[in-house]
């Protein structure tokens, strides 16, 4: 095991006023999902009202990301923010659906939904 | 199975009840089917003049009949993917764990002739069949197809090769075609005990060949479509690995010389057991020159088909590797089994399911079994063959109890931080189980039956 261990999750940001587009690169397993947790939370501290994660370029992720999810919807809530996910894969669609957890977070098919739904 | 795991406990019965309906309404299709067929080339035959190219005619007529029933069967209509496994003719016959399959077969251009078909029967169980009626005619091509078609209809949910080819020899008796019968062997091999349970009536009798052991496949029986009461004996053959099995079909003693002299089941049987330790594969090839060897320039009168069978051992090697509390470590773990799951063309929805479920159960022994202890260890198993997957996850914690975690999909629970991991191994996996100290949980990932 000589190789580097694999390094944090990589991803875009784009800020629109108070909206915040988050675009993560690659899976978002219990390695990746702290980082992009603590992404989350920062910018529901400062003031965003609305987090839309653009996930077309994330082909898996785990229960570890699902928490990162809740516990952003949640700070969300106290803070009047919301979360969303958009452009998900299928098979990354199927664990949210799998964990029922479209009952808390609206899916949508495009970043440009997300942003514009009421 | 598929990955579509929102079912809950409550919707199990329904799909159930669905399955038995589609299985019910399956079964019926193929009876008409059969009834339909039966009645078209009845009427075909008795307009055909004889002497005339129609028997060949009718053949080519029959197997294009057959040909779409089992496109038409092979696109499901809708039919949950259990259901479409038990019935389906699809299976290749070397796709069954631990059977080689090798064949050589010659066609002498007529219209009866030979029948065989090796098929997954469920149940882990593989349907063996040979049989041969000997005449060219139309008629001889028919029962051919009613006997084809019957075997399959037959062994809906049946295992037994005596109950089978007795209900095959009633649908022949009753099909009145007049003086066809049917020579046959059916065998049953379970793939995990490695028992063949097997009838023979009156057909060539397969061998059972290894350097240590010969044994010819036969039992007491009357031909098919002879007599309608017709009680098989049923014998059985435990098959090892190392063990092969040969089939062959009646024109292996149809096969003459330039004399009339036949090609002999005592000479088959010389070449076996002077080339015990060839595999299927080499000695259909030597029984093959042989043969021909034997006919010289004469031609085949009759098709001629062998088969074999290598049982071989499994070949999934249990892997086994021990990580440090590090999930940064898990991917390459992963990545070792996705590899090993490619190799096997499981494909992308199985490897998805195969490599979420792997890292939950790491995560869950890293984080509340050591408690992210650097000290402590996580060792993970995985064999894979062309089956199943099975992978163990083992950690170094005091265990823990997997019915004390509430279900985060319930409405009450649904922020609960934990316990998703639990319900995505379930879902995506086909079997699930602990250990009684709870630091180990082992996985099973059946291979789907369409890749």
């Amino acid at each position: 095991m000589d190789e580097p261990l694999p390094a944090g999750v990589r991803m875009e940001i784009e800020k629109r006023e108070d909206r915040v587009i988050i675009r993560p690169h690659g899976k978002l397993t219990e390695v990746e999902s702290h980082e992009l947790g603590r992404e989350m939370a920062a910018r529901i501290e400062s003031g965003a009202k609305l987090l839309v994660l653009d996930l077309s370029d994330v082909p898996f992720l785990s229960s570890s990301c699902l928490g990162a999810f809740m516990r952003a919807h949640k700070l969300g809530r106290d803070k009047g923010a919301g979360l969303r996910l958009a452009a998900l894969q299928p098979l990354v669609r199927e664990i949210l659906v799998t964990t029922k957890l479209t009952k808390l977070f609206p899916l949508y098919e495009t970043v440009q939904e997300a942003l514009s739904a009421p | 199975m598929e990955n579509k795991p929102t079912d809950d406990a409550p919707c199990e019965a329904s799909q159930v009840k669905r399955e038995a309906e589609a299985l019910r309404r399956e079964l019926a299709r193929r009876d008409e089917t059969i009834s339909k067929l039966r009645a078209i080339l009845d009427a075909i035959c008795q307009q055909l003049p004889s002497g005339s190219d129609g028997p060949v005619q009718v053949k080519k007529l029959i197997e294009e009949v057959l040909q779409k029933a089992s496109v038409k069967e092979a696109s499901g209509q809708g039919l949950p993917p259990e259901t479409r496994r038990r019935l389906l003719p699809g299976a290749k016959p070397d796709i069954a764990p631990g059977v080689r399959m090798a064949m050589r077969h010659v066609s002498a251009g007529k219209a009866g002739g030979d029948l065989y078909d090796i098929f997954d029967m469920g149940n882990r169980c593989l349907g063996v069949f040979v049989g041969d009626v000997s005449g060219d005619s139309a008629a001889d091509a028919l029962v051919m197809a009613v006997a084809k078609l019957s075997l399959r209809h037959c062994s809906g949910n049946e295992y037994s090769p005596k109950s089978i080819l007795e209900k095959v020899n009633r649908e022949l008796c009753r099909g009145s075609l007049g003086s066809q019968f049917m020579s046959a062997f059916f065998g049953v091999f379970d793939l995990d005990t490695r028992i063949l349970k097997y009838v023979n009536a009156s057909h060539t009798a397969p061998v059972v060949y290894s350097p240590t052991r010969f044994i010819v496949l036969d039992t007491e029986a009357k031909y098919c479509g002879m007599f309608e009461e017709t009680a098989y004996e049923e014998k059985e053959a435990a098959l090892g690995a190392g063990d092969h099995l040969l089939l062959f079909s009646d024109g292996l003693t149809d096969a003459f010389n330039a004399q009339g002299e036949p090609y002999t089941v005592k000479r088959l049987h010389e070449v076996v057991r002077a080339n015990a330790a060839a595999d299927a594969n080499a000695l259909l090839d030597m029984i093959m020159r042989d043969i021909q060897g034997h006919m010289g320039a004469a031609p085949f009168e009759d098709d001629l088909t062998l088969i074999g069978l290598d049982i071989i051992a499994s070949e999934a090697k249990e892997n086994c590797v021990t990580i440090p509390t590090e999930p940064r470590l898990l991917p390459r773990i992963e990545d070792a089994i996705q590899a090993k799951l490619n190799e096997f063309n499981y494909g992308e929805r199985c490897i998805f399911a195969v490599r979420l479920a792997v890292e939950e159960a790491v995560i869950n022994a890293m984080k509340h079994g050591n408690r992210m202890d650097r000290a402590k260890t996580v060792t993970v198993k995985w064999s894979v063959d062309d089956q199943q997957a099975v992978i163990s996850v083992e950690d170094e914690g005091d265990g823990f109890d997997p019915g004390a975690v509430p279900d985060p999909t319930q409405e009450e629970n649904l922020e609960v931080p934990h316990g998703r991991g639990i319900v995505l191994m379930k879902a995506y996996m086909d079997d699930v189980s602990y250990n009684e100290r709870g630091t180990r949980v082992t996985m099973v990932k059946r291979v789907p039956w369409h890749k």
